[in-house]
């Protein structure tokens, strides 16, 4: 029995002076690397699992360059069976499918019944990868997963999916099968550094040739550059020019209500005040 | 013609805030381009009066009809939304970052082989329609990423509740309705739903929760910030507090927001009592609605929020309860 868990790192941006406005570059040096807390809380999930079944053999995947094996070293420190890396690249550059599709590639020659990654990268935060990771295999995905329950012996399990409000779907899938989760799964364990720096097996995988992306017939999105955040107007809300510029650019990337820091003071009778509030939380749909 | 889609999603009976959004905003993109507006809708029952979303700029709404659309059914519904896209072959397919908004755009992206841009804030086209861009946030929303579309392909594009707004087209014409019995193969059915769990806020963990209501110190006491647990429960949402809060075992430690305890972005985060200190704001200034409950009006807590309500939450908060109860009610009995 296999469980493949695929990682990546991601890059935290200390803050906004990281990004520099006239070049319209990330500067590297702002990026803070570290793994990918939704990919390290699969890779909890899919560990606890083992001490559930023991005779499960967890393998971790990523695709990428130093950042990858980096990561993949992590996981083998927090407890991954074996580790395989699929070197590429400015993968940051790379078309979706295409990472996917080389993923999908090295998961599938080497056998499985479950995968699990992470619900999103929080820097680039797609969400996509896993899905199409499954599509290409061939196998089912439930995405955003709370709680997975799986009864090996059956080859079948049940998934808690995350809706809105802490309200949950529950689904039975047959594996194989792909999940996403969410980083609240598991908390993962803590891995010391000297854990880390320990000299782990990574096996790189050369790409095998036989297989192409272009075979998948799918034409990417080009990634034609960046810049900072640039607000458009909301339909319908006032913005208040009162506020300053920075306030009106949170404004718009909260996508927040139209009242922030303008409205006035409600103050009154008790039961006038409770008659306000109510309706200001009926008005944005909190009930 | 080229058509824009919206994938629609329907809550109690009523088409929700965030596909009028959609709506508007593929009104707006299709102006220009007398390109159709074209609302999927994929439910349970006919939805009552839904021809009046020509108000919102749909031209056509085309309701997909299964027991269990669309959670119940996920696969079915992305072969039965990926017929319809090779028949007609939309240019643009719009879709919300909600559960089920988000499930449907990247079961039909996947399924069509075609590209998927999530929680996105711009969408831009060339005069003459051969061109999109659409702009996102990435690094934890400090950067904007332009990225270019496929010619001559569909593309998804989903978009947070919140961001667009919604806007009524000043001329409306009833929208043509369209009704469909789904049917698909019984290959897409590998998924198998079993219930739908719904949470108690009592547990609910405060990173998961949507709703916060949080009491500080301003509570005075254990038996008034049972109060904010009312409030709470009430809405739900979970109970969080302060540090002092905590410390005082008013509420659990698991549940204290700020430097020395959680951080959260929920959609609404009501403060009773709390002050604002930096310590505490750092845990919770990124929710998208804040609503400060303080004596105070100078608090700094109250200078952040987009509701400030001055007085005394001992008065104002059982007042609070019974008044969205009774809206409650009221609603439900409508
Ligand atoms: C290193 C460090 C880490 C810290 N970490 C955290 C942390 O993680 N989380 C955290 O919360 N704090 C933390 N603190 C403490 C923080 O600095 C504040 O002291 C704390 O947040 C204040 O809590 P409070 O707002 O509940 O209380 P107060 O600051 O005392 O505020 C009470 C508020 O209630 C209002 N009030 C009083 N009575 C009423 C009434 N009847 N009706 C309405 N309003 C009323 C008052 O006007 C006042 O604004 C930390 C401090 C340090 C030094
Ligand atoms: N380069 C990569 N190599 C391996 N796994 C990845 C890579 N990028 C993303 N993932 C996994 O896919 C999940 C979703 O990522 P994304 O689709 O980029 O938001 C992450 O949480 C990781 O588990």
């Amino acid at each position: 029995m296999k469980i493949s868990v695929i990682l990546d790192e991601i890059a935290v941006m200390a803050d906004s002076s990281g990004f520099d406005p006239i070049s319209n570059v990330v500067k590297q040096e702002w990026l803070i690397h570290g793994p990918n807390p939704y990919s390290t809380a699969a890779l909890e999930e899919a560990i606890r699992l083992r001490e559930k079944y023991p005779d499960i053999q967890v393998s971790a995947y990523s695709l990428g360059g130093a950042d990858a094996a980096r990561v993949l070293t992590y996981a083998m420190a927090m407890g991954a069976d074996d580790a395989f890396w699929i070197p590429a690249e400015n993968i940051k550059f790379m078309d979706l499918w295409d990472r996917a599709f080389r993923l999908a590639n090295a998961i599938q020659s080497r056998g499985n019944d479950l995968i699990l990654c992470g619900r999103l990268s929080a820097d680039e935060n797609t969400e996509e990868l896993g899905p199409f990771i499954a599509d290409i295999i061939g196998v089912p995905f439930i995405s955003d997963a709370t709680k997975i329950d799986m009864v090996f012996a059956e080859q079948k399990g049940l998934v808690w999916r995350r809706l809105e409000r802490g309200d949950r779907d529950v689904y039975e899938a047959k594996l194989p099968l792909l999940i996403t989760v969410e980083r609240g799964i598991r908390s993962p364990r803590y891995v010391s550094v000297r854990k880390q720096s320990l000299p782990w097996r990574i096996t790189k995988i050369e790409e095998s040739s036989s297989n192409k992306s272009s075979d998948l017939n799918v034409s990417p999105v080009t990634l034609i550059g960046s810049a900072l955040p640039r607000p458009k107007p909301k339909k319908g809300a006032q913005i208040a020019t009162a506020l300053s510029a920075q306030d009106r650019l949170m404004m718009l990337m909260s996508g927040g209500s139209s009242q922030k820091k303008e409205g006035g003071l409600v103050e009154g009778k008790p039961g006038e005040v409770a008659r306000r509030i109510s309706e200001f939380f009926e008005e944005k749909g909190f009930y | 013609m080229s058509e824009i889609w919206v994938l629609g999603e329907i809550e109690k009976d009523q088409v929700k805030e965030v596909s009028l959004e959609l709506l508007s905003e593929a009104r707006e993109l299709a102006e220009k381009r007398s390109w159709q507006v074209v609302g999927i809708f994929p439910c349970e029952n006919p939805v009552e009066k839904i021809e009046t979303l020509g108000d919102y700029g749909a031209n056509e709404v085309v309701c997909l009809l299964h027991e269990g659309f669309p959670h119940a059914q996920p696969e079915g519904l992305s072969s039965v939304l990926f017929e319809l896209l090779a028949q007609r072959s939309p240019r643009m397919i719009l879709s919300s970052t909600a559960s089920a908004g988000r499930d449907m755009a990247v079961r039909l992206a996947v399924k069509a082989r075609i590209p998927l841009i999530s929680d996105a804030r711009i969408i831009q086209i060339s005069r003459d329609g051969s061109k999109i861009e659409v702009t996102k946030p990435t690094y934890e929303k400090k950067v904007f990423t332009r990225f270019e579309c496929p010619e001559q392909k569909s593309v998804v594009i989903t978009f947070q509740q919140g961001i667009l707004g919604v806007e009524k087209v000043r001329n409306p014409v009833p929208a043509r309705i369209t009704t469909h019995r789904a049917e698909w193969p019984e290959n897409c059915n590998r998924l198998k739903y079993i219930e739908r769990f719904k949470a108690d806020p009592r547990t609910l963990g405060v990173e998961d929760a949507e709703i916060i209501v949080a009491g500080g110190l301003g509570t005075g006491g254990k038996r008034t910030f049972d109060l904010v647990g009312e409030l709470a429960w009430t809405l739900g949402g979970a109970l969080a507090g302060s540090r002092p809060a905590c410390d005082a075992q008013w509420v659990e430690k698991n549940r204290q927001i700020g430097a020395s305890g959680k951080s959260v972005k929920p959609r609404l985060y009501v403060a009773c009592g709390i002050s604002g200190a930096i310590h505490h704001t750092i845990g919770m200034r990124e929710s998208e609605v804040i609503v400060s409950i303080n004596k105070d009006a100078n608090a700094s807590m109250t200078k952040l929020a987009d509701l400030k309500v001055k007085g005394d939450l001992q008065e104002i908060l059982p007042h609070l309860v019974d008044e969205i109860n009774k809206r409650k009610a009221e609603k439900a009995t409508t």
